[in-house]
């Protein structure tokens, strides 16, 4: 139950967020910002020396694989970084873990930095509400993790006015005094420039995006989950399909992504020959894949209930025999729940079995963590810290700050790999997610209770970078997207979906397009193509 | 002839009124039923039943022995118990006063009062409650979740509306006894009104017990969140919109962990119904009336 009053604050609290940080600025964020961004040096890029992969990664965005924990691991830093104690304000996407007091892991992870390490931890949803009264209130912390695609507005002026320019401390080769963040590849780098400056360190994570994902099992009936035209996708489904099993999980637009790989609908927006840009929805490989998706459905494929929250137990039971996960590392969700079970990739391919499809890599990071406005002595303190958390995979900071102390948080298994304890369960999860989105390492893919599943993931990760295709526009900002992206997007969905399932027909499509453009699109694609940086390629070429 | 309702109704009418209403008591207790089951189902009969399970086949208490087993659960019980008890004593305390005073037609300037009440009726948006919080130096304090919600204008008016309604003469002839404000609210107001009270003290209570999004705002230490919060955190992770667009993706919790949680959450405030069953039905149907 809800009470009036109840009701009212959090319908206060909604309007209040949207027009808060409005009043911060008048968002000028994209004036000059391109020109700016062209002239800057990126941080050297040194890869960290010292690990060695059983499966070397690229710059391509092919994640370097490892059997098994890196025996004797070694040190990453000379120093520890910290000499007084340092506030943070991050999120965490696990549950959250037991304060300082009571957690020996972060303790000690304290005492490793050489200060202590105040960590206000947000949830999601709730975060930008967090990050906004804190700035509002003038009571900034040291650091502040700020999240690309959470909609918090004008970055550009709020980073101008309250935070710390970084760039003379990271740019070209300032970077190598801080090995670990020299480490980190210019593409994610890339994503923690705004204004031609830079203000942080990166936090990569994968930079793979969604794939679909099916129960061989299931699929075996119909010769496997692989394909090389639509229309055969369409038979195994409708072959899979009875009333009480179906092929699709009832992500629509999750699916429509995956379709839309196949009809070669461009990642975000495309850039056309004279760099002006045209939006995913405004393709037509887009509308194609839509048409797609409400055939599948009329042929009911799809999994009848829209609002199912998750179906990984589903396909693992074989109730439904596909569904789209975060990335080619999501198998392990699988493995979670049946550890017999190692569920098969979808390789995109071309809906004729001719035309070139595509494979859309995420963004790659997860934004950056800006400083306050400070000193020079504070500000490389802090690098420090950034530089220490950044650690690689496979060296002794890594394992403090992922897994604790041997012998009390975890312990290592007949393979040398490091296992949580009992007492690691309890305290890392909810830390662990804390500090990994406001700094992290390049990342690695490593399971170690299944070394097999690391060599097959990347095969599964060459095979799906041949059509790999990045977000032009990510790591650039635009103020509309921020304000209105998301609700544009949602009213564009919401039309799409009931095109897919059948409420409406097909021409609602070019309705909502235009809705789409005139709330706020056309104003996206203007401020988006005034920062396109020029290194950016002509889509398809 | 008699009247038609004092005729016995025939079998049929008793079957369909049965039937209806059976039906109606199953769609309120296998949702309830299947919340519970499913925090006592094993991994197995989790994953055979595709997500939630009616009947577990292996029932164990492993859910609710990692829930308790060291993690925040037990201190948020006992946070979202004290935010509640605390926090319905002192909204009570503050709503009666303030109804009981501006019943009362002797005040002066009333309607002025009235009007400045009429605005808390508004909310005042987070960010200036934000500040408002931290300048009484609340941050991070339990208080912090009590103080703000202290007053809802929307129970204010439904006490005070009520108050109005007890008759003129029993309290007059309460003040010719000698009789104060106090006594007379105390041993006249408050026995005539306990439905109402109990009314709006569930209501408060049901707030207090659910609010979560000023725990979010004002407590940095997880160690003081109380239970909505983080019933909050285990059932939305892996569940993530923006943690999935970032490649960032916690797998979700065991189905059978999320529903113990749930279970947890609702277990305590559910109990309070029983105890105040009788004075609601009497307060909402009193409220009906005289409105």
């Amino acid at each position: 139950m809800i009470s009036r009053r109840r009701f009212l604050q959090v319908t206060g609290a909604a309007i209040a967020t949207s027009t808060t940080l409005a009043a911060c600025g008048d968002g000028g964020a994209s004036s000059g910002g391109a020109k700016a961004s062209g002239e800057l040096t990126l941080p050297t890029y040194k890869p960290f020396e010292g690990l060695h992969p059983d499966f070397p990664g690229a710059e391509s965005g092919l994640e370097p694989g490892f059997l098994k924990f890196p025996a004797d691991a070694i040190s990453s830093v000379k120093a520890p970084p910290l000499k007084s104690s340092v506030t943070a304000l991050t999120e965490t996407f696990a549950t959250p873990p037991p304060p300082m007091g009571s957690n020996p892991m972060w303790q000690a992870l304290n005492s490793a930095l050489g200060g202590e390490l105040k960590l206000t931890i947000g949830t999601d949803p709730g975060y930008p509400e967090k990050f906004a009264t804190l700035l509002a209130s003038d009571s900034l912390p040291d650091l502040m993790w700020l999240p690309p695609n959470q909609g918090i507005p004008n970055i550009g002026p709020m980073l101008e006015a309250k935070f710390q320019d970084l760039t003379k401390y990271l740019s070209g080769d300032a970077v190598l005094e801080y090995p670990n963040l020299a480490a980190l590849k210019p593409a994610s780098w890339r994503t923690a420039v705004v204004n031609g400056k830079i203000w942080g360190a990166p936090i990569p994570s994968t930079p793979f995006g969604q794939v679909m994902m099916g129960n061989p099992k299931t699929w075996a009936k119909v010769g496997g989950l692989q394909c090389s035209t639509a229309d055969e996708f369409f038979a195994k489904c409708k072959e899979l399909s009875n009333g009480t099993n179906y092929a699709l999980e009832p992500a629509i637009i999750n699916m429509l992504h995956m379709f839309g790989e196949w009809f070669g609908a461009p990642n975000g927006w495309r850039v056309n020959q004279d760099r002006s840009l045209t939006y995913l929805y405004e393709t037509d490989n887009y509308k194609a894949a839509v048409e797609y998706a409400a055939k599948l459905w009329a042929a009911k494929v799809f999994y009848p209930d829209l609002n199912l929250a998750d179906a990984t137990p589903k396909t693992v039971n074989g109730q439904i025999a596909a569904q789209v996960t975060v990335g080619p590392r999501a198998t392990a969700d699988f493995r979670n729940l049946d550890p017999t079970l190692f569920v098969d990739t979808m390789i995109p391919f071309g809906h004729d079995g001719k035309a070139k499809p595509t494979y859309d890599m995420g963004y790659g990071t997860v934004g950056f963590t800006p400083f306050k406005k400070t000193d020079e002595g504070r500000i490389r303190e802090l690098l420090a810290l950034m530089d220490y958390l950044s650690a690689p995979f496979g060296t002794k900071e890594y394992l403090i700050k992922n897994f604790g102390v041997e012998g009390q948080q975890y312990q290592l298994d007949a393979q040398k790999n490091p296992v949580l304890t009992k007492a690691g369960n309890q305290q890392a999860p909810g830390l662990v997610s804390a500090l990994q989105i406001m700094n992290s390492p390049e990342s690695v893919i490593f399971n170690p209770a299944y070394p097999e599943d690391t060599r097959k993931i990347y095969a599964t990760e060459q095979k799906l970078l041949k059509y790999a295709m990045r977000n032009p526009t990510a790591g650039t900002y635009s103020d509309t997207s921020s304000k209105l992206g998301p609700k544009l997007t949602a009213a564009f969905r919401d039309t799409i979906v009931d095109i897919v399932t059948g409420r409406q027909k097909m021409d609602a499509y070019d309705a909502a397009l235009k809705r789409w453009k005139s709330g706020g699109g056309d104003k996206m694609r203007d401020e988006f193509a005034a920062v396109l940086p020029s290194s950016v390629p002509v889509t398809g070429s | 002839m008699r009247p038609i309702w004092k005729e016995r109704p025939s079998p049929g009418y008793q079957a369909i009124k049965a039937l209806v209403l059976g039906g109606f008591a199953l769609v309120i207790v296998i949702p309830i039923l299947v919340v519970i089951s499913t925090s006592l189902a094993s991994d197995r009969d989790i994953i055979d039943a595709g997500g939630y399970v009616l009947w577990p086949s292996h029932p164990t208490l492993k859910a609710y022995q990692t829930l308790f087993g060291g993690g925040l659960m037990g201190r948020a019980i006992l946070v979202s118990v004290f935010v509640t008890l605390v926090g319905t004593a002192i909204a009570l305390a503050v709503t009666i006063a303030l109804a009981y005073a501006t019943s009362r037609p002797v005040l002066f300037g009333r309607p002025v009062l009235l009007m400045v009440l009429f605005t808390l009726l508004f909310a005042p948006g987070i960010i200036p409650m934000f500040l408002m919080v931290k300048q009484l130096g609340l941050l991070d304090s339990l208080w912090s979740l009590i103080l703000p919600g202290a007053l809802g204008a929307f129970n204010f008016v439904v006490l005070r509306t009520f108050f109005m309604n007890v008759p003129g003469e029993l309290l007059e002839s309460a003040r010719i006894d000698g009789a104060s404000d106090f006594t007379i609210l105390r041993r006249i107001v408050l026995p005539l009104s306990k439905a109402v009270v109990a009314v709006v003290g569930l209501f408060y209570a049901v707030g207090f017990w659910n609010a979560f999004f000023n725990a979010l705002l004002y407590l940095n230490d997880t160690s003081k969140w109380p239970v909505q919060v983080i019933l909050r955190t285990y059932v939305l992770q892996g569940k993530s919109l923006s943690a999935d667009q970032l490649g960032v993706h916690p797998p979700s919790q065991p189905q059978s962990l999320q529903m113990a949680v749930v279970v947890v959450a609702l277990v305590p405030i559910a109990m309070v119904y029983p105890f105040l069953q009788r004075h609601f039905t009497k307060g909402v149907i009193t409220g009906a009336v005289k409105g």
